[in-house]
């Protein structure tokens, strides 16, 4: 039986909605100051307009959701999944007011995959807009990648129990440290020190390669943000094929696979546990799975003899595998080379890659490493039980910073997410097919926006069908919350309407 | 909240997204591709243009950067290649371009790149394709030994409109006079809390 | 008096820097690994084509 929702219930929601969405008003006075520094004045209004709007629906919601009660589990997974929600439909002002956006939808498509570091865009004249909106583009995935619920719960939250529950509720369950806004400070210290060096690294790259110092550094950091987050954005239409050298992708490789890495294993490594690296169920189920991809689309790519030499071929077969697998969605070939060059082959293994995707607990999407390994123990402990005496007791454990023993309550909410995740990239693939997009194609595609990942074949363009822009909405967004808190949101919303007093 | 409220407030959603959705019907015409073969059939088909000589024109976008005697540079020839957005020009779809290896000297002939303030020059080049370049990394590139300006671009000037700046100020105010209020009603109730 | 858990200034204290570090750098190690593998690859698989 479900409990229609009290009064009490929407103010709590409403309250914390609010100040996640003041935390998205905050965010945004970084793009501004950056037009304001360029003299971008056309693109400085879009944001203070934007600002605004923001600041009164937090502000209205604070007045109107007057409230002292704490955040229960369940209000905490809708808040965490109807703030992004809310956060979309605000957050996509700017991008609209642009100019560069076909419609709202088309928007609103493009903030979703900033947040949730899809990098699939919609957005037209990519090489004609502002430092700002390519400051807000990129910021956007990477505050996405942080999860901005952990950002409103650094600055905003002031160490309430219920925040915790919000924290979860994005897919976040890891605790570094015993205490939550600890844990969200030790995901800050992993991430700006990354976004330090990251950046550093590759601005000097740049100039190196050269660019001009304003540019070389302002690419450096979006291209870091674009890494890191496993988002995929790039400032120029030509993603990362713009900047034409082998280290510029080294460096983009090394950012985009340490950001695909589950936080508590950086905070492991970090304070001493080297071995960790070696040892973890998702590093080693990350290395087998990218390998194997690797070698499939190597091996297919050199057969066709679509690339002259060894050098070429590692480039650009690693570089978007690599990409793929960690869900970033960085490409150094255009989008329909995937078709026009790889061939189904390669299409099939970037896809399988996406598919998997990288670490729990990261930036990045897709059924995770994590997943992959529960399974594939449970099922080794399957055919071990077979082959044993009956009365043999087989037990399985796996490594994620100590040793967890396998039970069938973990195997079966693993088997639940996973197979949610095949249901939603089926669903994608069997609608693109049913718009007359070759299955291959729409399978490709609509994995890359179900795992978060953002390469794209071709499909995605403004003028694909509204359905299916709609559909690659929800599917980002289910993905990158891992389904769980968008049920909860569902419930509510079933609740609100035929619940029982 | 009686469920009737929240059911109208559903449909307002709904409709409201219908709405949003339906806004993309507008389409002009945009200005098409000044190549024979251009940048989407040099990447549609890549066997049959592969270590041919090409002519290839557009606008140079973002920047030339010199590496030694060669730079690459960035030719678009897509919808934008005339006027962009910025300037008013119809939304025409995503960017499309080929990359240009060219000596320096011809890339310093360049005045304007295409970008938020500029509207690039337009060049033509003349040049191999490749496909899969094996001298670099693979990339699918031009590898020029001509390069002309034919037009020269121009600075963007990006007017202020003075709707937006009344929108900006109205909902600010609007922002800040409710901020007061939460501020205030907050203070005002919290001895009495404690 | 001495705790010997972090509290929000023991995240950042300057003696934790070298084995965060060391940290950093034992990933990148990992990863350039898994380049060096692939590159592999890739020579095998020009060397059998």
């Amino acid at each position: 039986m479900l409990l229609r929702p009290r009064l009490d219930d929407h103010l709590v929601i409403g309250k914390y909605t609010g100040k996640v969405i003041i935390g998205i008003a905050l965010l945004m006075v970084i793009p501004l100051l950056t037009s304001v520094v360029f003299a971008e004045w056309d693109t400085v209004l879009d944001f203070a307009i934007s600002i605004a709007l923001c600041l009164i629906f937090g502000f209205g919601t604070q007045i109107a959701c007057r409230t002292e009660r704490d955040l229960s589990w369940s209000h905490g997974l809708v808040v965490a999944s109807g703030s992004w929600i809310v956060a979309t439909i605000l957050g996509a002002m700017p991008h609209w007011l642009s100019g560069h956006e076909g419609s709202y939808l088309d928007a609103m498509f493009d903030v979703m995959s900033g947040y949730t570091t899809t990098g699939l865009y919609l957005l037209q004249d990519l090489d004609h807009i502002s430092y700002g909106m390519n400051m807000w583009r990129h910021l956007l995935t990477y505050a996405g990648g942080q999860g901005i619920v952990v950002i409103a719960l650094t600055f905003l939250f002031k160490g309430t129990a219920g925040a915790y529950k919000v924290y979860v509720g994005e897919g976040k369950d890891e605790r570094l440290l015993p205490n939550v806004v600890q844990t969200a400070r030790a995901i800050w210290l992993v991430s700006l020190t990354w976004l330090v060096i990251g950046t550093v690294a590759m601005s000097i790259t740049g100039l190196l390669l050269g660019q001009e110092p304003v540019r070389a550094f302002l690419h450096g950091l979006w291209v870091y943000m674009g890494a890191w987050s496993t988002g995929g954005f790039a400032p120029q239409s030509y993603n990362t094929l713009y900047y034409h050298a082998l280290s510029y992708e080294i460096v983009a490789i090394v950012v985009m696979i340490a950001g695909s890495f589950n936080f508590a294993l950086h905070w492991a490594v970090w304070t001493g546990k080297r071995k960790e690296i070696l040892r973890n169920v998702e590093t080693v189920s990350f290395a087998i799975t990218l390998s194997l991809t690797v070698l499939i689309a190597t091996f297919a790519l050199a057969k066709a003899g679509v690339y002259p030499d060894a050098m070429t071929l590692f480039r650009k077969a690693f570089y978007q595998l690599a990409s793929g697998h960690t869900t970033t969605g960085f490409s150094t070939i255009y989008s329909r080379a995937f078709v026009t060059q790889w061939g189904p082959v390669g299409l099939i293994a970037t896809t399988v890659a996406m598919a998997i995707g990288a670490s729990a607990c990261s930036t990045a999407g897709g059924i995770k490493g994590m997943r992959i390994g529960i399974i594939f123990k449970a099922f080794m402990q399957d055919i071990r039980r077979v082959i044993s005496p009956e009365r043999a007791v087989v037990s399985s454990k796996f490594h994620h910073i100590k040793d967890v023993y396998l039970d069938d309550g973990l195997v079966r909410t693993t088997m639940t997410i996973t197979i949610a995740y095949l249901a939603m990239y089926g669903l994608n693939a069997i609608v693109g097919a049913f718009y007359g997009y070759d299955f291959l194609q729409a399978a490709f595609e609509g994995v890359s926006a179900a795992s978060n990942t953002g390469l794209s074949c071709g499909v995605t363009s403004p003028t694909m069908p509204d359905v299916m822009k709609v559909l690659y909405i929800g599917s980002m967004w289910l993905g990158r919350l891992e389904f769980m808190s968008v049920f909860a949101l569902g419930g509510y919303i079933v609740t609100i309407l035929r619940g029982h007093k | 909240m009686s469920a009737r409220t929240a059911r109208s407030l559903m449909a307002t959603l709904l409709f409201g997204l219908l709405l949003a959705a339906s806004g993309c019907a507008a389409a002009g015409t945009p200005e098409p591709s000044p190549n024979d073969a251009s940048s989407t059939d040099l990447v549609e088909s890549p066997k049959k243009f592969d270590g041919g000589d090409v002519s290839f024109r557009g606008e140079a976008i973002g920047e030339a950067m010199v590496r030694g005697d060669m730079a690459w540079i960035h030719i678009n020839d897509d919808a934008y290649y005339m006027k962009n957005v910025e300037e008013g020009a119809e939304l025409g779809g995503y960017n499309t371009g080929m990359a240009v290896w060219v000596p320096a000297e011809l890339a310093e002939d360049i005045e304007y790149f295409g970008d938020y303030k500029h509207e690039g020059d337009i060049v033509e080049v003349e040049g191999i394709y490749n496909a899969a370049c094996a001298e670099h990394g693979g990339d699918t590139d031009i590898h020029a030994t001509a390069l002309d300006v034919i037009e020269v671009g121009h600075d963007v000037v990006d007017p202020v409109r003075p709707d937006k700046v009344v929108w900006a100020v109205t909902l600010g105010l609007v922002a800040f006079a409710l901020y007061l209020f939460d501020h205030y009603w907050r203070r005002g109730s919290e001895p009495r809390r404690r | 008096m001495k705790t010997r858990r972090f509290d929000e200034r023991g995240l950042t204290d300057r003696k934790n820097w070298p084995n965060y570090l060391g940290g950093i750098l034992t990933e990148t190690g990992f990863i350039l690994g898994l380049t060096a593998l692939a590159f592999l690859m890739a020579v095998v698989a020009k060397a059998v084509f």
